[in-house]
């Protein structure tokens, strides 16, 4: 059976724009101890699905903001969101290339110098909010997206 | 700038920089097949032929322990 987990393994489905792939929001359990005590009966736990890209596009922006010292000036005015809206109009185009459904003016564009512009302007941005380039190696390895996994604030 | 916004800022950097470290882990791995114009790498998106392989492999492996649980 360990061939049999290692085949399905080989081919479990990695990409980027699979809105199916990523969890947002962990379903929680709302039986107590196995028992329902909602009116409705309705205990069964949903989670929310969405690709990776949808989510940095969230994340992206939030941490962009993040960086806002003046509440008088609007997000949209901040380099950092600049910089990822400037991201996102990218891949946008990257994402339709990727789906098939590109428009006629984007026909073309090839997928690899679409993607080597987002990666300059990733690395633009990378830089606004103080995160290693994309080349520092520091990316190599698996993040984790658990909020408050440590208790200190780093 | 407030106490309260400076909190919020903290917990929106706590909640994205993970999330935002991970998601550019994940746009890095997709590069080299892009490079090679292979946009129907896994790295990439779901290949129709890479599920196809996969629901026969586990409907495969679901007949033989169902075998061997009958023996």
């Amino acid at each position: 059976m360990l061939s049999y987990a290692y085949i399905i393994y080989l081919f479990i489905p990695q990409d980027f724009f699979d809105v199916t792939k990523t969890v947002v929001v962990e379903g929680k359990k709302k039986d107590i101890n196995g028992v329902c005590t909602k009116k409705d009966g309705d205990c069964k736990s949903t989670t929310i699905y969405d690709s990776r890209y949808n989510d940095m596009k969230t994340s992206m922006y939030l941490l962009g903001n993040a960086f806002r010292i003046n509440q008088q000036k609007a997000p949209d005015n901040l380099p950092t969101v600049q910089a990822a809206k400037k991201f996102f109009k990218k891949m946008n185009v990257f994402e339709r290339k990727v789906l098939g459904t590109s428009l006629k003016k984007e026909a073309k564009l090839s997928a690899a110098s679409i993607y080597l512009e987002a990666l300059d302007i990733l690395d633009e941005y990378l830089d606004l909010v103080e995160l290693p380039p994309t080349e520092s190696g520091n990316y190599d390895k698996e993040f984790s997206t658990l909020v408050g996994e440590s208790s200190r604030i780093t | 700038m407030s106490f309260s916004y400076f909190i919020y800022c903290i917990i929106i950097t706590q909640f994205s920089y993970g999330r935002v470290q991970e998601a550019v882990h994940e746009f890095l791995l997709m590069g080299p097949a892009v490079i090679k114009d292979d946009l129907s790498d896994p790295t990439v998106q779901v290949s129709s032929k890479s599920i196809y392989v996969l629901y026969i492999f586990l409907v495969y492996a679901l007949f033989e322990l169902c075998y061997r649980m009958l023996i």
